[in-house]
């Protein structure tokens, strides 16, 4: 039997203001799917996410994440974030083992267990991201690619069972940004995680992903990331024409190239 | 003098702990703005006839939650807020002042503090709610310093960030009736964001900076006591100036060691 997934969308409407910025928005994601979400600039991609958060309300729909309403603070314990305009005070005074630690607080859980089991957990996520060397550093002195990591590494301690990335590869350059993706991709199949990311990037967002949605205030194209990547809909949500690269999408640790 | 010296310790610790929060998250003008609104509830007291303490904290906790309230519904940029109760609370002292006959002697011990003339039970209810403020900091300090790090991660955890920022700010309005007897209302900015922010110059994070912090506070509430004894000056200005010296002398010292003997 089929696992009921991790986030169900039925119907979304959500205005800010009087402005529509959501207009009937259905998808499901799964465990082990990575979800990818693009769309142009004031599309409503983190709106949508917000939505799922709870952090904003939906003004009509059905939505269900990890089986609760969104915001319900059973299902946030079981949430990884990382938002889109995230960038702490360089000179935030804590050392990146702490910081990880944060992603162990919630309202259901408090802090978990000994300070021993807590700096193990911490070590663990630091040790999937590839910064476990780092630990012991201020905050500060990390680069902006560091803390990135950081912050992923955070949003995992806490083995949630849905990751939102929200612009996680922005400032990233393009080895950085695979190696980001190519993480994600390991750490989804390693904790079963229902994974759904927003990025500008296209190529690297539907190399990545299992599905892809495009939205434009309403969903314009939706399904398998070659399908919506080559689509017609595509073109109109982002209303430009674009040619990927000979049409070639690379998947990562997927056989398969598009037509 | 002994109970001075308590009263300098006990408030010195609290304003230290209290003071990482307020540097940390910049509000050091929330906190101008909570410590005016006890000069409005001393007014109230001291035509009144009551504890003047009593609708200082009272009048402090109120204009706490307002910012609290103000900063969520975000109609107004957060210092025009606090511009506004200041200024109210302020206009309040002024006109219910002028309504008092005769001297004012009293009145310029809570502006200014007059630690000296502290009473056993004003000790008292000092020492309980400093154990108040440093339980609710020790107890909420993780989850405060996650919203310190990142508001929208913390809200997305689960975490009531609303509640543990009017936490904060009510917890700066205990601070400030607190220190009103050792610094006043007017001076108490200094013992909050001062000592913190010489820590910060010093340690790169919580657990050097928290501990410092503390310990500056309580040095230059102790040593401006010393100083105001021995040379007769006014003890809130002594412990204020104090820490203010010690932030410059820092601030000298770390710019010397920062350019380094070759720059």
């Amino acid at each position: 039997m089929r696992a009921p997934p991790r986030v169900r969308a039925r119907g979304l409407w959500v205005h800010r203001g009087p402005r529509l910025v959501l207009e009937d928005i259905s998808f499901e994601v799964g465990a082990g799917e990575l979800t990818g979400i693009c769309g142009p600039n004031g599309a409503g991609k983190t709106t949508l996410l917000r939505v799922l958060l709870g952090l904003l309300r939906a003004d009509a729909g059905e939505i269900r994440v990890l089986g609760a309403k969104p915001g319900d603070r059973r299902a946030a314990a079981g949430i990884g974030y990382v938002p889109q305009h995230h960038s702490p005070h360089p000179r935030f005074p804590a050392r990146v083992l702490d910081v990880v630690q944060m992603g162990l607080l919630s309202s259901r859980r408090g802090r978990p267990g000994t300070r021993r089991e807590r700096r193990r957990i911490a070590l663990e996520s630091l040790e999937r991201v590839g910064i476990a060397d780092l630990g012991e550093r201020p905050l500060g002195a990390l680069s902006g690619g560091e803390r990135r990591r950081v912050t992923l590494a955070q949003a995992l301690c806490a083995q949630p069972q849905l990751l939102v990335l929200d612009e996680p590869t922005v400032g990233l350059d393009l080895p950085a940004e695979q190696a980001f993706y190519a993480l994600l991709r390991r750490q989804k199949e390693e904790l079963d995680l229902a994974v759904i990311a927003v990025s500008h990037d296209l190529v690297a967002l539907a190399g990545a992903a299992d599905q892809l949605l495009c939205i434009n205030r309403r969903m314009h194209s939706h399904g398998h990331p070659d399908d919506v990547v080559h689509s017609h809909a595509l073109r109109e949500a982002y209303a430009c024409e674009f040619d990927f690269l000979a049409g070639e999408i690379a998947h990562h640790g997927r056989h398969g190239l598009g037509p | 003098m002994q109970r001075a010296l308590w009263a300098a310790i006990l408030v010195g610790g609290v304003c230290g702990a209290l003071g990482f929060f307020v540097v940390l998250r910049r509000l050091a003008f929330v906190g101008v703005g909570i410590s005016h609104a006890a000069v409005g509830g001393v007014a109230i007291g001291l035509l009144a006839g009551w504890p003047p303490l009593l609708p200082a904290g009272i009048g402090a906790v109120a204009i706490a939650l307002a910012i609290a309230g103000g900063r969520r519904h975000g109609r107004l940029s957060e210092d025009a807020l606090i511009g506004v109760f200041f200024s109210g609370a302020m206009a309040l002292a002024v006109v219910l002042l002028s309504l008092r006959r005769g001297t004012q002697h009293d009145l310029f011990g809570y502006l200014f503090g007059n630690v000296l003339v502290i009473s056993p039970r004003e000790l008292g209810v000092l020492a309980s709610l400093s154990a108040v403020v440093l339980g609710s900091l020790a107890r909420w300090f993780r989850p405060l310093l996650f919203i310190a790090y990142d508001e929208e991660i913390a809200r997305a955890r689960g975490l009531s960030v609303n509640a543990l920022e009017a936490l904060l700010l009510v917890l700066m309005a205990l601070t400030v009736v607190v220190g009103v007897r050792l610094v006043g209302a007017l001076l108490i900015e200094a013992l909050l964001v001062v000592p913190a922010a010489t820590a910060a110059l010093w340690a790169g994070t919580w657990r050097g900076q928290l501990p410092l912090a503390m310990g500056l506070a309580v040095a230059s509430g102790a040593g401006g006591l010393a100083l105001a004894w021995r040379l007769d000056l006014a003890p809130g200005g002594s412990i204020a100036l104090l820490a203010v010296g010690l932030f410059g002398l820092s601030w000298l010292l770390r710019s010397r060691r920062l350019s380094g003997p070759g720059a």
